[in-house]
């Protein structure tokens, strides 16, 4: 069984956990520890390790979603969990502060999965604040330097559908950056 | 939930209880109290940049032994404890309180008395809690 390993990454309050939860065929593994900065985030527990979900693809081939810590002081914990990871989904909330520069933030600290991987953006909150649309987030990442068409979507964390179609157009990336290489496997694991 | 990392009367009382375990556990290195999400409250010994890091890596530690305890079905977390070749650590949650003590003892420190030594700490720590207007 081939089994491929892919991160969710980005903020505090993006919908990381969430996601796991609305993709994960098997009782997810989170990590969740009361939080003392609501006057900062307002949500009474936040990730402090890790969430772990499982999806099958097929028969033969597994995946396997690790959630990160969206807070930079537990960046320990993702310089473990970026090693054998082959693919990258950013969540980014947009009623953040600078969703802007925390979508590109997330792509430069995990930049060793988009270089042997791939990666795609999902904006989260977007019915809550509109602006900026997709079309400020592409300009965004291609002026840091992005050119490879990234995949980005408006997703609903709570929403299987949406969380499915953003995985496997992530899968698709993958392939395809790969076909465009060497054609290696997927898996690292 | 209430901000335990920013009441300084509490900060200062956690303190002066490290400092009571330090001097009654000569090996004790290190020590700290920190929120289940990783923020410093108090800390004793020689620590790197305030002991966040030391912070963060307890509240992950912690977290994810009480994961593996669900996982087994072992009930309640009590303690988490290291044993390397210089010394051990110590984590013990501070009663029902979204809080964790961490400790390093040298190699002259049994891991039994470690605990024992840590366990009465925390204790006077949830006595001094009860002071202050944190909810469990």
């Amino acid at each position: 069984m081939a089994e491929h390993v892919i991160l969710v990454a980005g903020p505090m309050g993006a919908g990381k956990t969430t996601a796991i939860q609305s993709l994960s065929e098997v009782p997810v593994v989170s990590t969740e520890a009361a939080n003392t900065e609501i006057d900062r985030v307002n949500k009474a527990t936040t990730t402090v390790a890790l969430d772990y979900g499982e999806i099958s693809l097929d028969d033969t081939d597994k995946i396997r979603l690790y959630g990160v810590p969206g807070q930079r002081r537990f960046d320990f914990m993702w310089r473990i969990l970026e090693k054998r990871a082959v693919g990258l989904i950013v969540l980014v909330n947009n009623d953040t502060e600078q969703p802007l520069e925390e979508v590109t933030y997330f792509m430069n600290q995990f930049a060793s999965i988009h270089q042997r991987g791939g990666l795609v953006v999902g904006v989260t909150r977007s019915d809550l604040k509109a602006e900026p649309g997709i079309g400020d987030y592409l300009m965004h990442i291609e002026e840091n330097g992005e050119t490879h068409g990234m995949p980005i979507f408006t997703v609903d964390p709570r929403n299987r559908d949406h969380m499915v179609m953003m995985l496997f157009s992530l899968l698709t990336n993958i392939q395809s950056r790969a076909g465009a290489t060497d054609n290696v496997c997927l898996s690292q694991g | 939930m209430y901000a335990y990392h920013k009441d300084k009367k509490l900060k200062d009382r956690c303190a002066a209880e490290l400092k009571g375990l330090s001097t009654r556990c000569k090996s004790m290195k290190i020590g700290a109290i920190v929120t289940s999400d990783g923020f410093v409250v108090s800390t004793h010994g020689d620590l790197q940049d305030d002991g966040n890091r030391l912070g963060s890596m307890t509240s992950s530690m912690q977290a994810l032994a009480e994961a593996v305890h669900d996982e087994l079905d072992l009930g309640e977390n009590k303690h988490l404890a290291f044993a390397a070749d210089k010394g051990n650590i110590v984590m013990q949650k501070i009663g029902k309180y979204p809080l964790v003590m961490t400790a390093t003892f040298d190699d002259r420190e049994t891991l039994g008395h470690a605990i024992f030594s840590m366990s009465a700490t925390v204790d006077a720590v949830c006595g001094q809690l009860k002071k202050t207007r944190a909810k469990i």
